[in-house]
């Protein structure tokens, strides 16, 4: 058997699967439990407004008690913030409560269409990069600020396919694959995505994972959708490291280039 | 500009009207559209839309879904006066009723706090009666400041106050403002609303708008079903709605549709003006089909049957096990209620009834931390 050279490398960790999972929306904790086991992600975003973060225990707030660390990474979010200093505050807060150093990036000063705020997202990254988070940062389809977070030094850029809970697909594909090919760090697509067929395209083109949420959570079974999920990423993953034609990259040339004959 | 300035009550008219004589094929375009504007919604609120009740609450619950997930959101209500110097007419807090009155001390408020989070609530709602001199915002605001202690998410739904007042409340951890306009129609609100400060239209209209001036995050309107033409108010809502949406985009926009209730002003609703259950279907799906995410609440003035059957069509919070009176969580046998509440399950079988459905009641959904506390 070949040994699996491809591996994904995020913030100095390995990751087993190139799909990460969101843990909100869902119909009960034992659900999204479920539905985190069969998907064999290697990484579960939390909503730490959803969690008690203070010393004492909250019954009612105790969706980090359904998570399993031991499977995948748990990386606390920021969603809820409207600004960078909230979202470092809860950041900090996070990290006080032992959910480590990982942290997904999300300023969002619209709570509609949760569309993330590119200049507050920035200035959050600058500070909590400096004070050792390994920010993924959730971002518009913006290549440009892809690259001002690199040079900040994050640790992933999350550019969304569409708005959150659209379940429309990779509708930013053009500036997705500008991304992927200026990215010097991981590029992860995320919200947006509805189907195993628009995991298996972002993958296609190059992304080296995807983050999934509503389209599991909502899904019938989502235990059976986030199986469903598994295979397409490592469908994309397999087609985008062995497909013949480079249809689908910007870099594309074609196969019998036109200056052949000069050589 | 605000909303008053904004405001076009003929327009709302208008579309009630169109509403009320919308044809079959009107229904039928407006329930299948894909650009949905206030022709749309007002078609989706006709007489003629009734037979695609069912299809409407196909198109809303899967809306719903995508934006809120298959969650409840849960709060609680907690009186603290029923101190009042208006009059409106159909109150049971209004000044000539004679009801027992209470103010608690903040001693009573904090024993109400804790026995609402005892019950499981993380997301409370302050409820006072307005009494300038009973009933001031220095006592609110410490209100605030006790209910913050303990809950993650507190919201106020107070007498109207300007912007300098609802910062002090922001600063204090309030995260949200409910205000029901209660109706739309200027001269409907001078006859339901003859004394007090209440009286003053303008005042209360813009006071979803001061409050997310101020950095409230959650910002509640509704109007008060059984005063006036409801297709009107509920237009002139949404209205309101896309308003704020638009001048005002931190604040999440939510609306709650109460319907009239028996209360000790012994007043009586004209039948046309009250929604039936089929029609307060009918609002909730033709709102969530034209406001993707709009928050939605129903609260216990409703009957089980009707919740129930709300829950995941469009609704996103719910209260349960409310009291209506000051004290009446610590104290069930306290001071006077504003009103009757009609669904009396406890807080676990209500959860419990969310669970069966397939949905998770949702305690806490926001974080002091967030807001610098």
């Amino acid at each position: 058997m070949m040994e699996n050279t491809d591996k994904l490398i995020v913030g100095g960790r390995e990751f087993a699967s190139r799909l990460f999972v969101g843990t909100g929306k869902f119909s009960s904790n034992k659900a999204m439990k479920e539905a985190l086991a069969q998907s064999g992600a290697s990484l579960a975003t939390v909503s730490l407004k959803r969690a008690s973060l203070g010393a004492e225990k909250d019954e009612n707030a105790d969706i980090l008690d359904f998570l399993e660390p031991s499977k995948y990474l748990v990386v606390p979010n920021t969603a809820g913030a409207l600004n960078a200093g909230e979202a470092v505050r809860i950041a900090r807060l996070g990290r006080a409560a032992g959910l480590g150093d990982f942290l997904k990036l999300e300023v969002h000063p619209d709570p509609n269409y949760l569309l993330p705020d590119p200049i507050e997202t920035l200035k959050a990254a600058e500070i909590l990069v400096k004070e050792g988070f390994k920010v993924l940062a959730y971002i518009n389809a913006d290549p440009c600020l892809a690259m001002r977070l690199q040079d900040a030094g994050v640790a992933a850029v999350m550019p969304l396919g569409a708005p959150i809970g659209t379940n429309r697909g990779v509708e930013t594909r053009a500036q997705i694959e500008i991304i992927i090919e200026q990215a010097r760090v991981p590029v992860v697509v995320d919200a947006g995505i509805g189907l195993p067929s628009h995991a298996a395209e972002a993958m296609e083109i190059g992304a080296d994972a995807v983050l999934v949420n509503t389209a599991i959570a909502i899904a019938k079974d989502p235990a059976k959708m986030a199986r469903a999920f598994a295979q397409a990423v490592e469908a994309g993953r397999c087609a985008s490291l062995n497909a013949a034609f480079a249809g689908a990259s910007v870099k594309a040339s074609p196969t019998s280039p036109l200056t052949a004959f000069l050589d | 500009m605000g909303f008053f300035d904004e405001f076009k009550p003929q327009d709302a008219r208008g579309l009630s009207e169109m509403s009320k004589s919308a044809s079959r094929a009107d229904a039928l375009r407006a329930v299948f559209s894909k650009r949905v504007g206030f022709g749309e919604f007002a078609a989706m609120l006709s007489p003629a839309a009734d037979e695609f009740l069912e299809v409407l609450a196909r198109r809303s619950k899967e809306i719903t879904e995508r934006n809120f997930g298959k969650t409840m959101r849960m709060f609680v209500p907690l009186y603290v006066s029923n101190e009042c110097v208006n009059n409106c007419k159909y109150c049971g807090f209004a000044k000539r009723n004679n009801i027992e009155r209470k103010t608690l001390t903040l001693g009573e408020v904090k024993a109400e706090v804790e026995a609402t989070h005892k019950m499981g609530f993380r997301s409370i709602l302050l409820v006072s009666g307005e009494s300038p001199k009973l009933v001031n915002l220095g006592y609110i605001n410490e209100c605030v400041k006790i209910a913050a202690e303990k809950f993650p998410s507190v919201s106020v739904e107070i007498a109207p106050s300007p912007v300098a007042v609802y910062r002090g409340f922001v600063a204090d951890g309030c995260e949200g403002l409910t205000v029901f306009q209660e109706t739309y129609d200027s001269d409907v609100y001078k006859t339901m609303h003859p004394s007090g400060p209440k009286s003053n239209y303008k005042w209360r209209l813009g006071t979803p708008e001061r409050a997310a001036e101020a950095g409230m995050r959650v910002v509640g309107l509704g109007p008060l079903f059984g005063l006036n033409d409801w297709r009107f108010e509920i237009i002139s809502c949404a209205m309101h709605a896309k308003f704020l949406y638009k001048n005002y985009y931190h604040a999440r926009v939510g609306i709650s549709l109460p319907r009239m209730r028996p209360a000790e002003s012994r007043f009586v609703a004209r039948d046309e003006f009250v929604p039936n259950d089929r029609d307060l279907v009918k609002i909730v799906c033709a709102l969530r089909i034209f406001m993707e995410h709009l928050a939605i609440t129903v609260s216990t003035r409703e009957p089980r049957f009707l919740r129930d059957g709300l829950v995941g069509l469009g609704v996103t919070q719910m209260s349960a096990a409310s009291s209506t009176k000051p004290g009446g969580y610590a104290e069930p046998e306290s001071a006077g209620g504003q009103f009757e509440i009609n669904d009396n399950r406890s807080v676990e079988d209500f959860a419990q009834m969310i669970r069966s459905k397939g949905y998770e009641p949702v305690w806490k959904d926001f974080d002091g931390a967030l807001a610098g506390l």
